[in-house]
This record gives structure tokens, C-alpha cells and sequence, in this order.
């Protein structure tokens, strides 16, 4: 910070103060606004089973592949591996109708910061109470949120003019037009945190 | 800083705790003083986020101003849920009993009703607030169950009644509807939940 500050006042001395906002736009790094919420799986480049079991309707099994595709198809720390005989199950996907009107939820146990059991469970409600339908871009946003949670990630605030990030909550992650997720913020946020 | 709250909350349920479904603790219970190494329960729920009041109320069946009473019971989501594995209990529950003073939207409920939270004794919820008993709020209430009551988009369905009569949201995740909140009265809500 100090340096950038230095920079603007050598910048501001030669060239004008129109000059030294594209310079401080230029030299500032990536802001990092992602937040943790406190607890991982172990290993540093996890390789982590998600079982879909057998409740879980077509929309959102095929949500949920679609959202760990998503973060396996960019450069992260883990791999998400649809579950065989054998595995580990490290993430479980079930699916019902629960009174309360949350979309999904991502619940675990934790101990000294590392997932009981190394597992993790999203949980789909249906019908969407917030009236997503079959909207398949959304479902599968609210997919790679999920998997956002199981690797460790919280909530973001933002707005569609500010930092993109999957880890924001409700429909400005598929109503904004950012194109594909995760985006860099999500990125930085698994890497920090494995 | 964050993380150190995070931190400390992880350390302020313990696991024993995990094991009082069902069993009605002293409305003033505290969470169990911390343990080192303590297993914890923990979630990340997402609700739908509401830009508007008016957007949260077409959400709600039943829009009402009131007070939390006293915890009615603990629970299990299992009781209240349709579907899904028979043996999946879900993550735990409280169930309240809440005073209705005045009802702005949906068929008449009784003066007294039930409301469902996460039971923030047993499970540490980053989103969520613990009820505060005897506070004036406004509810807005999504889906009915048994009897009970869920919340339309979790904490951000329940709306602080300051002293003068403005509103205060708990955890609007849309700046604009804690805005919105804070220039509405009590007495506009009717008119507004009740829009199409």
C-alpha cells in the first residue's frame, strides 16, 4: 500500500492527476474480497467423492455434476469425482422438501479446522421457494456455491458492478451477465485455503 | 478479524450439545462454554435474496408484527420435511412461540403461532441471528408445516420494530432491502406486502 501511495505522488508530480488514476488502476493487484468459513478438508490437492443419492431428482443431479465440473475446469487446488464403489464419500448430495425456504444447504461437522469424516453434505430443497424453476443456469450457480461452501468458502456481498464471486448469495450471480463461474475471487479463495 | 470471530463461535457449541434434541432448555441457556478441540456443528444455508419489500412480501403467505414468547421445543428439520431419505434427520431445529400483535398479509392465524428457526444452541449458522424474546419484529412467513411456520429467505424475513417505528432488518443480503427497511414504518407495511 505504502508503495502505491509513493508511486501516486511521484505520478501526480510529473504527469497530472488524470495520469495518476489509470497508473493506480494499472499497478493495484487483484483485490481478494473472499471470506472463510473456518473449516477444510484435509490434504493440500484433495481428491473429493461427491455421491448423489438416490432422492435427488434429474434438475438437480444434473446441476450438481454441472457444478463440480465447474470448478474442476479451472486451476484450483482438488478435483470433485463423481463417487464409485469403493470411495470415500466426501461430499453427499440429497435432496427433499424441508419447511424452511433455504434453495440448498452446506452442512458438516468440524473439528480443529478439518471436516469431521472429511465430509461435507449439500442438501437441495425442492420446490425452490425462491421461484428459481427449472432455470438450469441458476441451479447449477447455486451447485458450484455449494461446492464453494464444501471447499471451505462463506457468504460475499457484492453488487453486479462489484467483485463477481459464485460465494454471493441469491440471483446476482446469474442475473448479472458475468459469464461463467467460478470467477478470480473464488479462485484466489480455494487457493488460500488449501 | 472475521476469522477470529468465526474462530470463536467455533468454539462456543460443543459437541454435547449435539445431543439435547428434544430436550427444552431454560429459555436464557447460553451456549456451552468453549472446549478446546470441541467438535462443532456447522451450515451454510442459502435463501433466496429479496431486493424489496414488496419482492419479499409476494414471497410470503403470511406477513405478521409480534414478539418471540418462549422456545416452544427442539427439534430436527426430519419433523417438519417431505421426501428425501426417511433417514436423513437433517440439521437441528427450534420451534417458537411467537405473539401476533397485528397482521399485514395472508388468511388469519391466531394470536399465537409457531415459528421454525436453525437451532442456534446446536448449530453455528454465520447468516443467522439468535431470537431475541420480547423484541418487537415483523415475519415474513414462506411455508407452514405441521403448524409451524418457516421464515421467507431465512433472518432476512425478520424485520426489527425500533422505537420509533422504523424497520431494521436482521441480514438484508440485498443492501437496497435494508435501505428500503429503514425509510419504512410499521404502519406502511400493510400496503406494501399486500402488492401483487
Amino acid at each position: 500500500m505504502s508503495m502505491r501511495r509513493t508511486f501516486a505522488v511521484a505520478a501526480s508530480a510529473a504527469v497530472g492527476a488524470s495520469l495518476l488514476l489509470s497508473a493506480q488502476v494499472s499497478t493495484a493487484p487483484a483485490a481478494s474480497a473472499y471470506v472463510k468459513h473456518g473449516c477444510k478438508y484435509s490434504g493440500t490437492n484433495p481428491t473429493l467423492y461427491y455421491q448423489i443419492g438416490s432422492t435427488v431428482g434429474s434438475a438437480r443431479r444434473t446441476a450438481t455434476n454441472s457444478g463440480a465440473g465447474r470448478w474442476n475446469a479451472v486451476a484450483v487446488p482438488g478435483t470433485f469425482t463423481a463417487w464409485s464403489s469403493g470411495k470415500p464419500v466426501n461430499v453427499a448430495i440429497t435432496e427433499w422438501s424441508a419447511a424452511d425456504t433455504y434453495e440448498a444447504v452446506t452442512s458438516f461437522s468440524c473439528s480443529s479446522g478439518l471436516y469431521t469424516s472429511n465430509k461435507t453434505t449439500i442438501t437441495w430443497n425442492s420446490p425452490s421457494p425462491g421461484g428459481i424453476g427449472s432455470n438450469t443456469t441458476a441451479l447449477r450457480m447455486v451447485a458450484t456455491h455449494e461446492f464453494g461452501h464444501a471447499y471451505g468458502l462463506n457468504h460475499m456481498s457484492t453488487t453486479c458492478n462489484g467483485t463477481k464471486t459464485v460465494m454471493v448469495q441469491g440471483k446476482t450471480k446469474w442475473s448479472c451477465s458475468w459469464g461463467t463461474e467460478p470467477w478470480q475471487d473464488d479462485i484466489n479463495g480455494v487457493d488460500a485455503i488449501y | 478479524m472475521r476469522n477470529g470471530m468465526i474462530m470463536t463461535g467455533l468454539t462456543m457449541v460443543c459437541a454435547a450439545a449435539l445431543a439435547g434434541c428434544g430436550q427444552v432448555q431454560p429459555e436464557s441457556a447460553q451456549p456451552s462454554a468453549p472446549q478446546p478441540g470441541a467438535t462443532v456443528m456447522m451450515a451454510s444455508v442459502d435463501y433466496p435474496v429479496y431486493s424489496s419489500l414488496e419482492e419479499m412480501g409476494s414471497r410470503s403467505k403470511v406477513v405478521v408484527r409480534g414478539s418471540f414468547v418462549k422456545l416452544a421445543k427442539r427439534d430436527t428439520e426430519r419433523s417438519f420435511a417431505t421426501g428425501g431419505d426417511p433417514n436423513q434427520q437433517g440439521l437441528p431445529v427450534a420451534v417458537w412461540e411467537f405473539e401476533v400483535d397485528e397482521q399485514f398479509k395472508g388468511p388469519k392465524v391466531g394470536s399465537r403461532i409457531e415459528v421454525l428457526t436453525f437451532d442456534l444452541d446446536r448449530i453455528q449458522i454465520a447468516d443467522e441471528e439468535p431470537v431475541k424474546l420480547g423484541a418487537e419484529v415483523v415475519l415474513f412467513l414462506g411455508r407452514e408445516r405441521n403448524g409451524v411456520w418457516a421464515r421467507a429467505a431465512g433472518d432476512q424475513a425478520v424485520l426489527d420494530v425500533q422505537s420509533d417505528g422504523a424497520l431494521r432488518a436482521h441480514r438484508a443480503a440485498d443492501p437496497a432491502l435494508a435501505q428500503q427497511a429503514r425509510k419504512t414504518q410499521k404502519a406502511e407495511l400493510e400496503t406494501l406486502v399486500q402488492a401483487p
